[in-house]
């Protein structure tokens, strides 16, 4: 028996629309589905013509206009033009060091109009590490937890634009890294929130924008995933998972309760691991194990990024992909150590800038610490960059302790464990 | 069948409208770079229509202005991230409408597929407002918000706003493959609702 395809109904509908025909007769066109494509024509048919709603009121228009006004005013503006105007303004957190620093490379020309250049960037693309690295220094420069998920939200979103332009583009090669540090992102604005919920913060705008981003983001993905190549289809699932699990998290604290079950950036679950007999349960376990590989992802994007000394150390990050993969978290830990190890030693032997240095260990220890990571006292703490006596001097100063670096939690020198 | 939808206006209605499309690009594009002068101008060119919108689903004066003005602030938000290629801008805001009106009704606990009352106690008197008081204009409002959310918005957009596949799909950042099928769900099951509600003959 005939039926009404999607294309059928589609093809018809655009037909009456047009003007160019009457039901009777796209009916008459296609007997052997009359019944069915009358009932199916009959629904559109029945919503009536003319204005769907009352207009808004004079009064209300005139209010809501001027409110709308004085609230785009007071409303930051995207974080790489705060960023620029932040150079106007010494922070408390950086003194004048940073914008005198970031002024005297505007003045030497080119900077401000490379960082403008770098937003269209994709990974690979000379200007990619300049944007990253901004976003870095943008996050370090807010001083409320409840800011920093928003830059983290910021991020990701930016990471989605990326991934959009780089399938635009067929560098069909970024997905995967893309997709990895998109879930990065919002691991980051999910422990993030965690904070900013434990200091008081007011949250209730910030997780309605939060939830309803998210909720747009999945779309977005979804589409991206329909058109994706197979390679990438695994790293854009893990993404859409983030972005379920970001958008249940900010739904759960909305609603007036703490999420629960190992979410995304909710801290070190004492030492358990998902092969360990103090596991939450299966599911809770593989999901901070799912998590975790998402934060892996970035950092492995990060070190994809080093010129020239990346593949000893994403030989290691890979190994501990496969072994989350397989939810072997204490394996994952082990190769982290031993990533986190020969960090140390291209640090000492001045291969590595401090602030790279300071960058990367950040970003690997707080995979360390994720839902399915170490304990606090397993966690390792950076070495001074004055481990490298020839470093430059404004290098060293970069990783001074009010630099982005590493987690308070982080243990002493001496009780590095890093197996 | 045309007089159903010819009446209201599309985002796109043809070459005569090509000027404006241009106007509205750079319009945009200045507001993407930070001027909260064109963001007004786009604010009062798309106020009605998302206001009515978000009307016809939340059914109350109060709540409709509180989203409006919502979705316009979180427009202005993210204008950053709004690629003029992909979607009309008018597109683009009632995407962002129905996730705010998916979160009130998150927020309000209401039902599953977003029922709701008809609020009789903020009726008006307005002559508009008399247009969309017939009986049966309720019970089809009423059957559309029956459907599921994506349902429902596939419907408002496609029947009661007029856009065309294309433009539904990129407002939902879907292929217009994806929009067809849903759209034939969609209209299935408004069907059988219209039967339920008296509206038409059960199919």
């Amino acid at each position: 028996m005939a039926r009404v395809s999607p294309e059928l109904l589609a093809r018809c509908l655009d037909d009456l629309r047009s003007g160019q025909t009457t039901l009777d007769a796209v009916l008459a066109s296609h007997p052997e589905v009359q019944q069915e494509l009358r009932a199916l024509l009959e629904a559109p048919l029945a919503i009536p013509r003319g204005p769907i709603a009352p207009a808004p009121s004079a009064a209300f228009r005139q209010r809501a206009r001027a409110e709308l006004l004085t609230r785009l005013a007071e409303t930051p503006q995207p974080w790489w033009q705060r960023f620029f105007d932040s150079l106007a303004v010494p922070t408390p957190r950086f003194g004048l060091a940073l914008p005198l620093l970031l002024a005297v490379l505007l003045g030497l020309g080119g900077f401000g109009g490379a960082a403008y250049a770098a937003q269209d960037t994709l990974p690979g693309d000379l200007l990619y590490p300049l944007k990253t690295g901004l976003e870095t220094a943008q996050v370090a420069m807010i001083f409320s937890e409840s800011g920093r998920v928003e830059e983290y939200l910021a991020q990701a979103a930016e990471r989605l634009e990326e991934l959009t332009l780089a399938q635009e583009r067929g560098r069909v090669n970024a997905l995967t890294g893309l997709s990895r540090a998109y879930a990065n992102a919002l691991a980051h604005a999910e422990a993030r929130l965690e904070r900013a919920a434990a200091a008081g913060e007011p949250l209730d705008e910030l997780l309605t924008l939060m939830e309803q981003n998210l909720a747009q983001q999945q779309a977005a993905l979804a589409a991206l995933q329909s058109q994706a190549p197979p390679q990438a289809q695994e790293g854009l699932t893990r993404a859409a998972e983030a972005a379920a699990h970001g958008q249940a998290q900010a739904a759960g604290r909305r609603q007036g309760h703490k999420p629960t079950g190992g979410g995304q950036g909710s801290g070190p679950q004492n030492g358990s691991t998902p092969d360990s007999s103090a596991t939450p349960g299966p599911s809770a376990a593989h999901e901070a194990c799912a998590v975790e590989a998402g934060s892996l992802a970035a950092l492995i994007a990060q070190v994809e990024a080093l010129p020239g000394k990346g593949e000893s150390l994403l030989s290691k990050l890979e190994a501990a992909d496969a072994a989350l993969a397989r939810c072997q978290t204490q394996a994952a830990q082990g190769q982290l150590g031993a990533f986190l190890n020969e960090m140390d030693a291209l640090l000492r032997k001045c291969d590595l800038s401090a602030t790279t240095y300071a960058d990367v260990f950040s970003q690997a220890v707080s995979v360390l610490t994720g839902p399915a990571g170490a304990s606090p006292t397993d966690v390792p703490s950076p070495l001074s960059a004055a481990v490298c006596e020839t470093a430059p001097a404004d290098d060293r100063s970069s990783n001074k302790p009010d630099s982005p670096g590493p987690p308070e939690d982080a243990g002493s020198p001496d009780d590095r464990g890093r197996r | 069948m045309p007089d159903v939808v010819e009446e209201r206006q599309s985002l796109h209605q043809g070459e005569g409208d090509r000027g404006l499309q241009d106007e509205e690009r750079e319009i945009v594009a200045a507001a993407a770079s930070g001027d909260a002068g064109a963001f007004a101008r786009l604010y009062d060119r798309h106020l009605d229509r998302i206001y009515r919108h978000i009307y016809y689903r939340v059914g109350n004066q109060s709540d409709a202005e509180d989203l409006t003005q919502q979705v316009f602030m979180q427009a202005w938000r993210a204008i950053g991230r709004y690629k003029q290629t992909e979607s009309p801008f008018l597109a683009w805001l009632f995407t962002i409408a129905h996730n705010v009106v998916v979160s009130f009704y998150r927020r309000a606990r209401s039902e599953q597929y977003l029922e709701f009352d008809v609020a009789d106690e903020h009726r008006s008197e307005s002559p508009e407002h008399v247009a969309e008081s017939s009986e049966q204009q309720l019970a089809v409002r009423r059957a559309i918000l029956r459907l599921r959310p994506e349902q429902q918005q596939v419907v408002l957009l496609r029947f009661v706003e007029n856009l065309s596949h294309g433009e539904v799909a990129a407002a939902l950042g879907k292929s217009e493959t994806a929009v067809r099928v849903m759209q034939h769900r969609a209209l299935q099951e408004l069907r059988r609702v219209l039967g339920q509600e008296g509206v038409l003959w059960p199919a």
